[in-house]
């Protein structure tokens, strides 16, 4: 009897202690309890200013989030840090995320989905981001970053320093239906032929690293890295041995474009054009120099245009992922996302007018809609693949071949098929 | 007493070694954080692996050059500057000095230095030599590698040799001299075997190092061009933590691990037959 009765004391123990603990209200979150730190590829003062604007206006708010740090890291290693940090075990709780990347990333579940964070604010105006814009970051039901820089590559060029060279000016040939490859190289044989030390056209972000930016080049041509299904390796086709063939010519016939190991800089006034984005063109207007910008230019197969996509992602190894993911919602409202437009360029349609961009950025209304508006609506976004990491170091170092005066263009094309063939089937 | 240092060897040494081998029997993802025992498919791939051959070859290159040069020069600097002159402290000072800097502020300095228009090339320039590009044109990339961490380590086995030199009894060269030797055989017959054990040490050292050079690759050349500066250390990091195959990595350390302590092994074997006072 006496045992009956410890078992029902027993019984109703544990069901008021369920009952206690399920009416329990969710654990309060203390104050200052939390840092969130984000890694990103710029060091650029502005771009810094905006963020941590941004952070201190969420953290008027809210009381629990103690500081929200913002890491830079070096762009041409910045996967390789990131990733690393990842795999150490100190990943970031957000972090900017390069598209290439963006499949890889998404294969091995870092990304966390944000869409219901997204949905279930007020405001947020999900349906308003461009469907396009998303592919990369959007599978059923989910969102895995916000694209917060759509941003395709331009020329951005030293008017001056052309000009005194006696080549003709990008945006007359371009109005003319006259900017090509073909003549965009003439340009920068001119420029360089006009004073020692002088270069046609530099490329930054290339830098001989990273390789997949040169679709802003050969997709002119026609070609492509591999398949749509990423299945099968192109390079080793003709019209990227055209385009290679073109590019090393520019380097080594020409001498217009920087040789590895040389350095160049455009702000500095020596460099004729460069191939780059909006989101590095912010100093342009300090410049004593004049300075123009036109998309880049037809090829002989194409007028393509290359986008390079910055998605900003709340890692799933994060310590903080619901307080990141409040962040990050807070961070890309419309309202916020506003604020990018003078750096990079929206993927919110309303953030798209020409006349939005040209009263933020550098940009003025022609130019806002010539780069911009029909850059996003005719360009692609630069290379993608789940396998990148294999893929681009195999690829990186069959190319160091294509970087001598003597290379073997169709060679080492094959070989880089050799090398990766195997990696995307 | 020795509970603290037990300890330490025991979590900061045995424990990694031990995962590291555990490791290398898995398909370990470290940025998905998947791992599944795959039992010796990453050494049966270590054999087949072109590419991790062409590395093994170049760290073996690399350590070929390294050492007798490092070594070599750190004696003949060692014996300049065992001699009395003025200012010999100085210079002590001055090739030691690259052993306090950072590894990565050394590298970069060097990478700007060896620039296709760096100051190497400017000054080559204005002798009407058109240098290379030391960081892309083969077999300079290797070269300058090898010249990079020479003289960054030099300094070290410097001070060694020169702590070895000044404990050679100074009779042991009056007496030599009254028998009519002259300063080669001096210094074969006397100075050589009384230094030796510092040699031993030296070289030990010096190797282990070759085989672990990683920050210099990576900031200077980062393997390439090609793989033609690709070593183990850092095709281990690219298979780590670039391509996530940690188990792959796994064993490739163990590789190396395992080929360092053998080449270590058999140098403190062979000591005897010419390390002076070793039997």
């Amino acid at each position: 009897m006496k045992a009956k009765y410890l078992k029902m004391i027993a019984a109703g123990s544990a069901i008021a202690l369920v009952a206690f603990i399920g009416v329990q209200p969710a654990k309060a979150v203390a104050n200052g309890s939390i840092t969130l730190r984000m890694t990103m590829w710029s060091s650029n003062a502005g771009h810094l200013a905006l963020f941590k604007g941004i952070a201190d206006e969420y953290k008027k708010t809210h009381p629990e989030i103690a500081d929200i740090k913002f890491e830079s890291l070096d762009f041409a290693t910045y996967t390789q840090l990131l990733t690393t940090q990842i795999a150490g075990g100190k990943a970031p709780d957000l972090a900017w995320i390069l598209e290439k990347d963006a499949q890889q990333f998404r294969a091995n579940n870092l990304l966390l989905n944000v869409q219901p964070q997204m949905e279930s604010t007020p405001g947020y105006k999900l349906d308003e981001i461009a469907a396009g814009s998303l592919g990369l970051w959007r599978a059923p039901r989910s969102v895995y970053a916000y694209p917060f820089s759509t941003s395709p590559f331009a020329i951005f060029y030293n008017a001056d320093l052309i000009k005194a060279s006696g080549a003709e000016d990008p945006e007359a040939l371009r109005a003319k239906g006259e900017w090509t490859w073909a003549n965009a190289a003439k340009v920068a044989k001119a420029v360089t032929d006009y004073q020692k030390g002088n270069y046609g056209l530099n490329f930054p972000t290339f830098n001989y690293t990273t390789w997949n930016g040169l679709a802003a080049i050969w997709r002119g041509f026609g070609a492509e890295a591999w398949n749509k299904t990423g299945t099968t390796c192109t390079f080793d086709s003709k019209q990227m041995n055209n385009a290679m063939t073109f590019f090393h010519s520019m380097i080594y016939k020409d001498k217009s474009f920087p040789a590895p190991g040389v350095s160049s800089d455009f702000f500095a006034g020596n460099v004729g054009m460069s191939l780059i984005q909006l989101s590095r063109a912010a100093s342009l207007p300090t410049m004593k120099w004049k300075w123009g910008v036109v998309p880049l230019p037809k090829g002989p197969v194409a007028d393509a245009q290359a986008i390079g996509q910055a998605g900003m992602a709340v890692l799933t190894k994060s310590k903080n992922r619901k307080a990141a993911a409040d962040f990050l919602v807070f961070a890309t409202n419309p309202e916020n996302a506003a604020k990018y437009v003078a750096f990079f360029p929206s993927s919110r349609t309303p953030l798209m007018d020409p006349k939005v961009i040209a009263k933020a950025s550098i940009l003025n209304e022609a130019q806002a809609k010539l780069i911009v508006a029909d850059g996003i609506s005719k360009g692609q976004i630069l290379t993608s693949h789940p396998k990148i990491s294999s893929i681009e170091l195999s690829v990186k170092s069959t190319l160091d071949g294509l970087w001598k005066a003597d290379a073997n263009i169709a060679q080492t094309l094959n070989d880089v098929c050799t090398k990766i063939q195997p990696i995307l089937r | 007493m020795a509970a603290p240092v037990l300890l330490g060897f025991i979590f900061l040494v045995l424990y990694p070694v031990l995962s590291v081998i555990r490791d290398s029997f898995t398909s370990y993802n470290p940025l998905s954080g998947d791992a599944a025992y795959i039992g010796a498919d990453n050494y049966t791939r270590l054999v087949q692996d072109e590419t991790a051959i062409e590395v093994a070859k170049n760290t073996l290159i690399f350590a070929c050059i390294l050492v007798p040069v490092n070594m070599a020069l750190a004696l003949f600097l060692a014996v300049l500057l065992n001699m009395h002159f003025k200012g010999r402290t100085t210079f002590r000072a001055i090739f030691f000095s690259p052993v306090i800097v950072s590894t990565v502020a050394w590298t970069i300095v060097w990478k700007y230095i060896l620039q296709d228009d760096g100051p190497i090339n400017y000054f080559l320039g204005l002798a009407g030599v058109d240098g290379p590009n030391w960081l892309r044109d083969n077999p300079w990339p290797m070269m300058s590698v090898v010249m990079v961490q020479v003289f960054k380590n030099l300094g070290m086995n410097m001070i060694f040799f020169l702590a070895a030199l000044q404990g050679v009894p100074e009779e042991m060269y009056e007496s030599s001299e009254i028998d009519g030797a002259n300063r080669w055989q001096q210094f074969k017959k006397i100075t050589l075997p009384f230094i030796s054990p510092t040699i031993l040490l030296v070289a030990i050292l010096t190797i282990a190092g070759a085989f672990q050079v990683f920050a210099q690759v990576l900031l200077l050349t980062g393997g390439g061009p090609g793989l033609s500066t690709t070593v183990l250390s850092y095709y281990i990091f690219i298979n780590a933590f670039q391509i996530f195959d940690l188990g792959y990595a796994s064993a490739l350390a163990v590789c190396l691990f395992v080929f360092v302590m053998g080449l270590t092994v058999a140098q403190w074997q062979i000591r005897t037959r010419w390390v002076f006072r070793e039997v």
